[in-house]
């Protein structure tokens, strides 16, 4: 059964209930009596006897009432010890002011969702306000099926909803409210919302697998708009953060690095002079291998990949223009490959036109230009591979920074703690014919076109059995 | 193969569900038909939007709770189109005194201070210097300590005082002397040195005895002003730590059309609002406020409202509170536009509390002098504002000197406080100060 949580009450059993006839309501009795209490022109000889008789064989009202002789100076002793009796039932002093609030339980007619069962009656007791007595007292569980979606708003934070036993005022007041107003249903519903959720396991987890050229290292927290501030990250340790299962062994722990957010996109003008930017500092990144340079054009400031010789002070070059001839270009300047000389060492390579330079990021590394086919050309990446870009593909020139790092052993095991990889053990078996050298043909020349059209995203469909 | 209750049995349907995790993914496939329809002009509508409609709702407002805060969108009442380049407290300019001037249009006639001014000296005495950044009750945690070649170490955590107490301790205890009748013998002015006071109130004593005119010290308050600078909307909004007041603006030094025509400083490839953070969402306008007094027994006395000229700014710059936005240190250069772009922002903003907004060329130029120190190393600046524009051939003029330190350490040695000093003396004008350090630790002090 719902009890209103709002205020304290504490329930008393009304002694005389006990002693009631099943036929008669506890509050008939009380009016009744009360009536025959309250009347002067009644004998208190006849009180006593009215109330002898509403007494019920063998309760213990009808001992506490008989053991008194029938007389008017006993009555009002009587009623003295069943209120006594009644206060310690109700285990607090009989004093009405000092209670807060009094349910004294009666019968009445309780809705439930299951049964429809003769339970009690609530009169709600508030101190310093006059509650009229609850005829119906519904359930948080019906009680949503009762209302039919109409609300409007009110003065002072009420709202009339309708209900379909008819329309209704709820809210919640700052100043007292006046309770004599007849037909009144007021809720104060403290929904918990634990109680909504339900626990569930959910079994269908998809574990992505490793590689792929995804790590799982870190998260760089990106704001929409890009920044020179060093960003935020979010250590995974090899984790997939969809799932937060362990996907990648070793990694974890090390020294937490901010990261730069390098601007990848060099633009230039597709007609006329270059770009113009100078580089104001060359910086250490943690989160990879090469250094990385602050750069100045007009009112930006970026960051790019530093490249070998870079220093605070020069100029770079930046264009998109393929001319007949090709440019003689120095470190750091970035041209469409259709636009460098055969030989020259880049890095930072597009794969699509105006995507930004994916190809070559390592410290030490470069790419070769070695010839042209048409209007591609061809690259040999670090890795050997030949790769066929279109020649409108922007690289940037030059052999990247920090060369040494390649030929710079770890040393320690603490070292590579540092970095950031945790012991991993396992991996080199003997005699699998899985570890050692291998001597294989080159895969053949890689052309890489327009970008395939973007694949639509998968629809889940759901199965609520 | 059929399903039968044989095999049902036997997987108890594990079989389905696997084979349902996979299938569950439907991958649409790409008719292109939104494309042809759009090609013949017939709008396509999401069928979520014409079945069921999103149901407009009433928004409730309900007693006792806080609206809810405004969207940072396009509607908000602070949202402008034009983005505006914001200068704080904390800023720098990436190419430092250079960049400053561009920006201010200001241009260095001459290097170092006026000569024409007449000069006053000041010192610390070892004890206060010792006393107030060293023997100082604030024990708060300092910033992490961070060795670059061994970026694993972690040192212990350090207590002490922190660069903005040891700023305002400094400037407590300098002492100041003049060369004209000096007010130490006065023994208010003892008084005055006995007490904590902060470095300005001496110079009010000192003005005042030169002058006569009342110069009282504003604390902390905000000083704004948004220009256009060629195209480019900069708001300038400092926190002017110290500000001497007086009735009248400082006098023009020189010839406001001296300094015209001369070169601005190249920047390179950067423009003069790089470094500068972008936002659109920003309170155009100037603030520049009457500052109101009430009687004070240890300062001068002025009660008088309207708008109080600026004299010279005291303006502290600490590491904690200054930094780049890509964290790297901030450069000697760098501490120089400071203190040229806070002293320009606070002549400005006078300036058009006094000519109104639209002032380009000042009709009467003013001079603003700025004392920019982080506690050991000070700066002193003196700009006459000529003009507000830009484009024009009048320029603003400056005089600056290299930073000056007033101790070279002063901390714990051998679990000793130890203060080390050197003899540095500049040339002020009358109400700047000049560093003189003792000798030796054990030297007797100077006044």
């Amino acid at each position: 059964m719902a009890e209103a949580k709002a205020w304290q009450f504490q329930c008393t059993s009304n002694l005389l209930t006990s002693t009631l006839k099943k036929d008669q309501t506890v509050l008939a009795f009380l009016a009744q009596f009360k009536r025959i209490h309250e009347n002067g022109s009644i004998e208190p000889e006849d009180k006593f006897q009215s109330l002898h008789q509403a007494t019920s064989e063998g309760s213990s009202a009808r001992e506490l009432v008989a053991s008194y002789p029938l007389s008017a100076e006993n009555y009002p002793k009587v009623i003295e010890q069943l209120n006594t009796k009644l206060d310690q039932y109700k285990g607090r002093g009989h004093d009405e002011d000092k209670t807060e609030a009094g349910i004294e339980k009666t019968q009445t007619l309780l809705l439930h969702q299951r049964s429809h069962t003769l339970i009690q009656t609530l009169i709600v007791k508030v101190k310093g306000y006059d509650v009229p007595e609850v005829k119906i007292l519904l359930g948080s569980d019906i009680l949503a099926r009762l209302l039919t979606g109409k609300i409007v708003e009110l003065d002072e934070g009420m709202f009339a909803v309708e209900t379909k036993l008819g329309w209704t005022v709820m809210g919640r007041r700052a100043t007292s409210i006046n309770f004599n107003t007849g037909n009144t249903i007021s809720c104060l519903n403290s929904l918990d919302i634990s109680d909504l959720c339900v626990r569930f396991k959910c079994r269908d987890v998809n574990v992505p697998k490793p590689g792929g050229g995804r790590s799982f290292r870190r998260i760089v927290n990106f704001p929409e708009k890009y920044t020179v501030k060093p960003l935020s990250v979010t250590n995974l340790a090899g984790r997939d953060p969809v799932s937060g299962r362990v996907v990648a062994k070793g990694i974890g722990g090390g020294i937490k690095h901010k990261y730069h957010w390098i601007d990848w996109i060099r633009d230039g003008p597709k007609e006329g002079p270059p770009i113009l930017e100078e580089v104001i500092e060359v910086l250490s990144d943690g989160c990879r291998t090469a250094d990385v340079a602050l750069v100045a054009v007009g009112k930006k400031l970026k960051y790019i990949l530093a490249t070998e010789n870079m220093k605070p002070g020069d100029i770079l070059k930046t264009s998109r223009y393929i001319p007949r001839i090709p440019v003689r270009a120095n470190e750091g300047d970035a041209y469409p490959l259709g636009a460098l000389q055969i030989g020259t060492k880049v890095h930072c390579i597009e794969k699509y036109e105006g995507t930004g330079g994916l190809y070559v990021h390592a410290a030490g590394t470069y790419g070769t230009i070695l010839r042209h086919v048409g209007t591609n050309v061809i690259v040999q990446l670090p890795s050997k591979q030949e790769f066929s870009f279109p020649q409108e593909c922007v690289a940037t020139v030059g052999r990247l920074s920090n060369i040494l790092h390649g030929s710079t052993p770890i040393g320690s095991a603490q070292k590579n703690r540092e970095l950031g990889n945790r012991p991993r053990s396992g991996l080199w078996q003997r005699k699998t014919g899985r570890h050692g050298r291998k001597i294989r043909p080159l895969p053949p020349l890689r052309v890489l076109g327009s970008p395939p059209p973007k694949p639509l995203s998968p629809i889940s469909l759901t199965l609520d059995i | 193969m059929r399903v039968t209750r044989t095999l049902w049995r036997q997987h108890i349907g594990w079989t389905f569900k696997q084979h349902w995790k996979v299938q569950r993914h439907r991958v649409p496939l790409a008719t292109g038909a939104d494309l042809v329809l759009s090609q013949m002009n017939i709008p396509v509508v999401p069928a979520e939007d014409v079945v069921a409609p999103s149901p407009m709702r009433k928004e409730l407002k309900f007693v006792g709770l806080e609206d809810k805060p405004l969207p940072w969108d396009e509607c908000h009442p602070l949202y402008h189109k034009q983005e505006c380049h914001m200068y704080g407290n904390h800023s720098v300019l990436l190419k430092g005194l250079d960049q400053a001037k561009v920006l201010t249009n200001t241009v260095e006639s001459e290097q170092g201070l006026p000569a024409a001014l007449p000069r006053v000296t000041a010192s610390a005495r070892h004890h206060h210097l010792v006393n107030n950044l060293v023997l100082d009750a604030e024990q708060k945690k300092l910033p992490k300590l961070k060795d670059p070649e061994r970026p694993a170490f972690n040192f212990p955590r350090e207590y002490g005082i922190t660069d903005v107490r040891g700023t305002y301790a400094v400037l407590k205890k300098l002492v100041i002397e003049s060369p004209t009748p000096p007010p130490l013998s006065n023994p208010s002015f003892s008084f005055l040195f006995l007490c904590r006071r902060l470095l300005t109130y001496r110079l009010i004593q000192l003005c005042g005895s030169i002058s006569g005119s009342p110069r009282p010290v504003v604390n902390h308050t905000p000083v704004k002003v948004t220009l256009d600078r060629g195209g480019s909307l900069v708001q300038l909004g400092i926190r002017a730590d110290q500000l001497l007041v007086a009735k009248t603006p400082l006098s023009a030094l020189v010839d406001q059309y001296s300094a015209s025509g001369m070169e601005l400083p190249s920047l390179g490839q950067a423009h003069f609002t790089v470094s500068l953070e972008t936002e659109h969402f920003y309170q155009d306008g100037d603030i520049y406020r009457n500052f109101y007094f009430v009687p004070d027994n240890l300062l001068v006395c002025c009660t008088a409202t309207g708008s109080w000229a600026p004299h010279t700014l005291v303006l502290h710059g600490n590491q904690s509170e200054v930094y780049n936005l890509y964290e790297t240190p901030v450069t000697e250069q760098q501490w120089l536009g400071r203190s040229l772009v806070n002293s320009f922002t606070v002549a400005a903003a006078y300036a058009r509390a006094q000519y109104g907004a639209g002032v380009e060329d000042l009709p009467h130029p003013l001079c603003v002098q700025c004392c920019h120190t982080d506690g050991r190393l000070f700066h002193f600046v003196v700009l006459q504002l000529n003009t507000l524009g830009v484009g024009t051939e009048l320029r603003n003029i400056l005089w600056s000197q290299p930073r000056v330190a007033l101790f070279d350490t002063c901390g714990y040695k051998d679990v000793c406080p130890v203060e080390t000093q050197q003899h540095l003396c500049t040339k002020p004008s009358s109400t700047n100060i000049v560093l003189q350090g003792v000798e030796t630790r054990f030297s007797g002090c100077m006044v």
